[in-house]
């Protein structure tokens, strides 16, 4: 038989109509109008929905209830007589006394035990945890400096062999060398983390708490919540409108077209009938669990007479199955009935027979009477009928194939028929003496119906009582069959006298005893519930296994707008299967149980009615006789969690603790959710902020005093932010470190580390090649013609010790062509250390190598080696030349281009000039020639430790850093002095330096002539000195003195013209001697310390004066020297030159 | 006694003819009775009227779907009321159309005065004809019903066809056309077609007694719903009319609910409905009767029992 689907509309439109109910294409288009407006209905309001348009008077509303209650059964309504069980009657029994299975003595259980001790290890490693994460954010927080990249120090002094110095270029260099360096003392993000890492903390966090979280709800399960029930869906598939309707018609065709009821009447339901299955399930009804018939030997007929004073169904059943069995083979079957007695037998169509005139046909039939015995009984034992009754008995064993069949307590029809010599069969019997087998008469009082409840009919009672709802007698005979009891079928009438009812309803407190005998009646396994083979186990499977079936045969016939799932009988039944599955896997059920109760409160109370007579092994009542079925298991071996939800469900009476069950998460698993989570939610969205919002890097100098102008002009900053990197430093020297965005890199200027470096120094440890870093100037001052990389390097193939090369590298250094010369006679191999490999520097580099004449012709040979040009030098040539020849050439004021030189190019890139010397512009206009000072730095003034001639005046010592100027080649000359004053000294040589003038007469021509000032004290002596620390500005060489300044020795007392002596290393003439000269600043006391670009005194009577004059001795024309004059005091010997801050524009 | 004129009249307004009776007293005291304002006002009774739920399915399936609702049930199940409370709902008018027996299915789209017309066309030809009257066409005697102002309505409009049964057989079935297409010919135009101006049909709300069967056609056409009277009806009823029962408290008010449903579960011919219920409850008040009278007296010797049980037959059945 298939099975149907679940009903659809159309079923139900068809079903009306076969009841004649017009449904026809108005009332489909009416229904999608309804539909189309989604009607939210449950079962009610779809039954009114639906009547209302189809149902048109009282008569048809009856019939479209009777089809829609069939076509949309109230599935929760199948329940309710289930679920409430009827008023116990009373145990008929009462006066037996019931053996009470011993109960095991429980442990008393007191209370729902706190949580035992609880492993301490999850919270060690949570605390742990949360210290480790909240110790690195403090470590990274306040991370200390790190200095990415030690700085390479590569100081290996060198001992020099000083060659005797002679006239010309000099050979020996200055054994120090001053220049800016760097030292990065911290990397840091100031204060705060990286957004990296915030992100890490807060995903750390977030996971910790996540891993908490989940780790306790593993522990501790959330019920599984179910959705509530609703009402029905507003969507109903409808059938498609078809046909037209007869609306355009007139009155008088309409009214021939009234629906005809009779024509829509269906085919007759009962003729669908299975009969096989039908017949099936009658006998199995009937208490038969495996009727097999044979068909008669004879062809006889078969009469059954039914008693019909007997109550028992099971005789009307075992009527009917043979009947119809017999009939199917093709056995004439008469059923017949009597009452009490077969003193008249009516059959079926109201003939009436008496069997005591029966005469002809004995022979032919086979005769059961099927009954009771209870009338035969009262008629043998009334006195007015006695008599009667027992002939008519003995007239009935004249009967050749005539039986009782009885249907009464075992023995008792037996006893009393057995004077007449009638056959007795017991019920199971009748079909074997149907067949003509031997019938075995039933003898006397025998198989145990009055075995008292003990055994396999004490099994299956508590079996049949187990269930929520009793057991009609054949699920009752599947349940014994599935036991594997050996009973009769027809011990159910034990059963039945046992329960007192014949519904097999059992006195409650009856059934709680028989329950919790069962479920002690077999071996438990070590969780204290029934083991697999126990029959407990084995009835609660079959029960639960029925309860599934019927489930899946309610949603079968759901309909779609009530699906079965969520009707709450469906929950009702889950309830059941819980309730029953509670006695085997406590733990398993009581998260489905409390799922249920939390679902509906109606279920709620249901659950904590059923459960309040139920009582775990160890809680207090679960003793025997108190009425309360007692389970295999204790409450104390169970989870906390499901001790809570049994005591929120009240089981055995315990008192529901709250609205809602379950463990609330531990205070302390909240705070440290909450603190993790807030941590996390911090740090999240700190990184995102950090990430929007990236800092850039900054460089802060330790003393911000060295981010003056004049001192950035002398050093290299450079950031490159993209590739997170700072390099930091001099062309001498640098510092680089690996920074994050958002880095604030801390930089610690110094000038020559407050001491001098060695100079030269080996390249590295056991080389031979030699690095210089200064020639004669130890504070040598770097070119600034535009242009100018950050740093020049230049490479001298040849031994260190060979004096043209060492010629070379110090005319190199001095002149600023180079900032570092590498002497080296493997200069290839050597270049990689000498180079090194920043690309931030090399980038910023230029590279000269300068190849002995011996050098290959040009293109003969690979220039530079690969490695160390591969992302090397910005620019670099490889030249060929004489090393004395290139010293000498190389004395020039500016620059000029690589090919101007005495050397053979050999290969180049880039642009690399040669450097001079400083830039001069003259001035036509002035007649003025303007030197390019460039920034620099030098130890202003001098002290006794270098200096033996040192004045108190000139000391302390201290560097002063000095931003770039243009200062007069020479002093000013009477001639273009006179082009302000032109009656000034006339008759004299115009080249002589004006003198004879005030302060402010040199002021003002400065100011107006060359639209510059007088130069600063500090400007003055930084010319003057040109990056030597020696007393003059030329080698400590006092007989060399003459070479450079007129004074006392040679002057011959008056002052000479501009320009005759030898110039200092910045190409300026006569600033040690000839005449004073004024500059700007008041004279004063030095300020010890550091200075940039500094002013002087503020204040003072005397203005400096500087340089010495033709008069004085060489002592006092050192360039450290200083005097203070009035300014209004004009003097043979004072004169001046002029600074500018930018050179004049022609 | 301080003033007089504003005591409520006493109940037993008529008395036997004594000495010192007086008609003008008599009358003064009549004029004075205050009868409830809502048992006999439709609009008032729609304004306490509680739809059920199945009611109000029934209301929206016939707007929705554009049919006729058909509302059966016994007298007194506030049927009518439903109509006015649709149209106070939506704030609609409602045209009313009382069915008699002799009720034709033009009746409730236009009356044609045709004495009126008879009267006039004979008197044209009088020459003492009045010339100020204006001219007059056979179209000034039709008087439109309430189907045709239902349709002339400029807003929706709900349109009662009270008591339907009472009409004879044919009464529905020549309805049929114009509830179904909502538009009829004009009766002296045939080039008119009255429908309706909204666009839109008026809703129809058809009340039937349930004495006779209607034919299958027209309940076709029809939404149908029936009004059953239990007791939850009754109690919303009498608790919409609490105010025209000052003197029954609430015991009273339930005492009396209890012996009307003993009454309707008696084998009476003709039993009480919910409106005789209302205005026993009417007489009870003003008689000021107690619960406990109402408890302890037997059915037939209930204070007012006229006004529920009205078959002299039946009062025997009581007794």
């Amino acid at each position: 038989m298939p099975m149907p689907g679940p009903p659809d509309l159309t079923d139900l439109l068809g079903a009306l109509r076969a009841e004649g109910i017009p449904v026809g294409p108005r009332e489909l288009t009416r229904l999608h109008l309804a539909f189309a407006a989604a009607p939210v209905l449950d079962r009610e309001a779809l039954r009114a929905f639906l009547a209302c348009l189809l149902a048109k008077n009282p008569a048809e509303r009856d019939l479209f209830d009777r089809h829609f209650n069939a076509w949309c059964p109230d599935l929760a309504a199948h329940w309710g007589p289930e679920a409430q069980p009827p008023p116990t009657p009373p145990d008929p029994k009462s006066g037996q006394p019931e053996p009470v299975p011993p109960v095991p003595d429980p442990e008393p259980f007191e209370r729902l035990e706190p949580p035992g001790p609880q492993p301490r290890w999850p919270q060690a490693m949570g605390f742990l945890a949360v210290l480790a994460l909240t110790g690195g954010l403090i470590y990274l927080a306040l991370q200390p400096p790190v200095p990415l990249i030690e700085p390479q120090k590569t100081e290996h002094a060198v001992q020099v062999p000083t060659p005797p110095e002679q006239a010309g270029l000099p050979a020996n260099p200055s054994p120090r060398v001053w220049y800016w360096q760097a030292r990065i003392q911290s990397v840091a993000i100031p204060d705060r983390l990286a957004a990296e890492e915030l992100a890490l903390i807060g995903a750390l966090a977030g996971l910790l708490a996540l891993g908490l979280w989940w780790r306790f709800r593993w522990r501790h399960p959330e019920p599984e919540t179910l959705p509530r029930t609703e009402g029905g869906p507003a969507w109903l598939p409808l059938p498609p409108v078809t046909g037209s309707d007869t609306s355009l018609m007139g009155s008088r065709e309409r009214r021939a077209l009234v629906w005809n009821v009779g024509r829509f009447a269906g085919e007759d339901l009962t003729r669908r009938l299975d009969e096989p299955a039908t017949a099936a399930a009658t006998a199995r009804a009937g208490g038969l669990a495996e009727p097999r018939y044979r068909h008669a030997r004879f062809p006889r007929e078969v009469w059954l007479w039914c008693d019909e004073h007997c109550p028992d169904p099971a005789l009307t059943a075992l009527a009917g199955e043979i009947d119809a069995s017999l009939t199917r083979s093709g056995l004439s079957v008469r059923r017949g009935s009597f009452a009490g007695t077969p003193t008249q037998v009516w059959w079926r169509g109201d003939d009436r027979f008496e069997p005591s005139r029966m005469e002809g046909h004995r022979q032919h039939a086979l005769v059961a009477l099927l009954t009771d015995g209870l009338g035969l009984a009262r008629d043998l034992d009334s006195p007015l009928r006695a008599r009667h009754t027992a002939v008519l008995l003995r007239q009935l064993r004249l009967w050749p194939h005539l039986a009782l069949v009885d249907f009464g307590p075992p023995g008792r029809l037996a006893r009393r028929v057995r004077p007449f010599g009638l056959k007795v069969l017991a019920p199971s019997a009748l079909p074997a003496w149907l067949a003509g087998g031997d019938a075995r008469s039933e003898s006397g009082p025998g198989s145990g119906p009055a075995v008292a409840q003990g055994g396999d009919l004490r099994l299956w009672a508590a079996a049949c009582c187990l269930g929520a709802d009793p057991p009609d007698a054949a699920a009752a005979q599947r349940l014994r069959q599935r036991l594997g009891l050996s009973l009769n079928p027809w011990a159910i009438r034990d059963l039945i006298q046992d329960a007192g009812d014949p519904s097999l309803r059992w006195p409650e407190a009856r059934r709680r005893a028989l329950v919790s005998w069962l479920l002690r009646a077999g071996p438990l396994t070590d969780g204290d519930v029934p083991a697999q083979q126990a029959p407990a186990a084995q009835t609660i499977a079959w029960w639960r296994a029925r309860y599934a079936e019927a489930a899946r045969r309610q949603g079968r016939r759901e309909s779609r707008l009530l699906p079965w799932e969520r009707t709450g009988a469906r929950r009702r039944w889950a309830l059941e299967d819980g309730l029953l599955a509670l006695c085997l896997d406590p733990e398993g059920a009581v998260p489905r149980l409390r799922a249920l109760a939390l679902a509906d409160p109606q279920l709620r109370d249901e659950v904590r009615a059923r459960l309040a007579g139920v009582r775990a092994a160890d809680q207090p009542g679960a003793t025997a006789g108190e009425g309360a079925v007692v389970l295999t298991w204790s409450l104390g071996r169970l989870p906390d969690r499901a001790q809570e939800a049994l005591a929120w469900l009240g089981l055995g009476g315990l008192r529901p603790l709250g609205p809602r069950p379950g463990l609330p998460p531990p205070p302390r698993l909240v705070l440290t959710l909450g603190l993790l989570g807030g941590l996390a939610c911090a740090a999240l969205g700190a990184a995102a902020w950090r990430w929007t919002h990236a800092p850039e890097t900054e460089l802060i100098s330790a003393d911000p005093s060295h981010d003056h102008p004049a001192i950035e002009a002398q050093t290299i900053r450079v950031l490159d932010q993209g590739q997170g990197r700072v390099l930091v430093g001099s062309a001498r020297h640098t510092d680089g470190a690996e920074v994050r965005r958002g880095t604030r890199v801390q930089v610690a200027w110094s000038w020559g580390l407050g001491e001098a470096d060695n100079n030269p120094v080996r390249l590295r440890q056991g080389s031979k090649a030699l690095v210089y870093r200064a020639g004669t100037l130890p504070q040598p001052v770097r070119p600034c013609v535009a242009g100018w990389p950050a740093r020049a390097l230049a490479v001298i193939a040849a031994d260190p010790q060979a004096e043209p090369a060492r010629r070379l590298a110090i005319r190199l250094l001095d002149s600023g062509t180079a900032d570092q010369v590498l002497i080296s006679p493997d200069w290839a191999g050597d270049l990689g250390d000498f180079v090194g490999a920043d690309p931030l520097l090399n980038a910023n580099t230029r590279l000269l190598v300068v190849l002995g004449t011996t050098a290959p012709p040009a293109g003969g040979t690979p220039a530079l080696p690969g490695p160390v040009l591969q992302g090397g030098p910005a620019a670099w040539a490889l030249v060929a030349a004489d090393p004395e020849a290139l010293a000498d050439w190389l004395d020039f004021p500016g620059v000029r281009p690589l090919p101007e030189a005495p050397a053979r190019v050999l290969a180049s890139q880039g642009d690399l000039p040669w450097h001079g010397g400083p830039e001069q512009v003259p001035d036509p206009a002035t007649g003025i020639t303007w030197v390019h000072i460039c920034p620099g730095t030098f130890t202003m003034g001098s002290d006794l430790a270098t200096d033996p001639m040192s004045q108190e005046n000139e000391r302390p010592a201290h560097p002063v850093a000095l931003g770039g100027f243009w200062m007069a080649k020479t002093e000013t000359t009477k001639a273009q002095y006179r082009r302000l004053v032109p009656g000034h000294a006339p008759g004299t040589d115009g080249n002589l330096p004006a003198a004879d003038i005030t302060w402010q007469q040199a002021r003002t021509f400065c100011d107006k002539q060359a639209g510059g000032d007088l130069p600063t004290e500090a400007q003055w002596e930084h010319a003057a000195r040109g990056g030597s620390l020696t007393p003059w500005s030329f080698r400590l060489d006092e007989a060399r003195l003459g070479d450079h300044a007129w004074y006392k020795d040679n002057s011959g007392g008056e002052a000479h013209p501009v320009g005759q002596k030898a110039a200092n290393p910045l190409g300026l003439h006569d600033l040690h001697g000839n005449l004073y000269e004024w500059v700007l600043d008041w004279y004063g006391p030095y300020a010890d310390g550091f200075g940039a670009d500094p002013g002087g005194a503020g204040s003072g009577e005397y203005r400096v004066l500087r340089g010495g004059s033709f008069v004085l001795s060489p002592e006092d024309l050192r360039s450290a020297l200083r005097g203070g004059v009035p300014p209004g005091v004009r003097r043979q010997v004072f004169g001046f030159r002029c600074v500018r801050v930018a050179p004049p524009q022609p | 006694m301080s003033h007089p004129d504003q005591d409520p009249p006493p109940f037993d307004l008529v008395r036997p003819l004594g000495p010192g009776h007086e008609s003008s007293r008599a009358l003064a005291l009549l004029q004075r009775r205050r009868l409830p304002v809502a048992l006999g006002d439709q609009a008032q009774a729609a304004a306490h009227y509680r739809p059920s739920t199945d009611l109000l399915t029934a209301i929206n399936m016939a707007i929705h779907v554009g049919a006729p609702l058909l509302l059966t049930g016994e007298p007194g199940t506030g049927k009518t009321v439903a109509a006015a409370f649709i149209a106070r709902f939506f704030g609609i008018p409602l045209f009313p159309f009382q069915v008699k027996s002799t009720s034709t299915a033009d009746d409730i789209k236009y009356d044609f005065d045709a004495v009126g017309y008879l009267h006039w066309a004979q008197s044209d030809k009088d020459k003492d004809k009045d010339k100020n009257d204006p001219p007059r066409t056979r179209r000034d005697f039709l008087q439109k019903r309430a189907l045709w102002e239902a349709y002339d309505c400029p807003t929706e409009a709900v349109v009662l066809i009270d008591e339907i049964d009472k009409a004879p057989r044919d009464f529905p079935n020549d309805l049929l056309h114009e509830l179904d297409q909502h538009r009829f010919q004009h009766p002296f135009d045939d080039t008119e077609i009255v429908s309706p101006k909204t666009g839109h049909p008026p809703i129809v709300v058809v009340t039937s007694n349930d004495e006779r069967r209607l034919p299958d056609a027209f309940l076709r056409r029809c939404i149908f719903h029936r009004i059953d009277l239990d007791k939850d009806l009754v109690k919303a009823a009498v608790e919409a009319h609490v105010r025209d029962f000052p003197h029954l408290d609430p015991d009273a008010r339930a005492a009396a609910q209890r012996r009307f449903w003993d009454l309707r579960e008696s084998p009476l011919d003709k039993r009480p409905s919910t409106a005789e219920l209302l205005v026993w409850l009417c007489i009870l008040s003003a008689q000021g009767v107690t619960a406990e009278t109402l408890n302890t007296k037997p059915l037939a010797e209930l204070p007012g029992i006229g006004a529920l049980v009205k078959d002299p037959e039946d009062l025997k059945v009581l007794k």
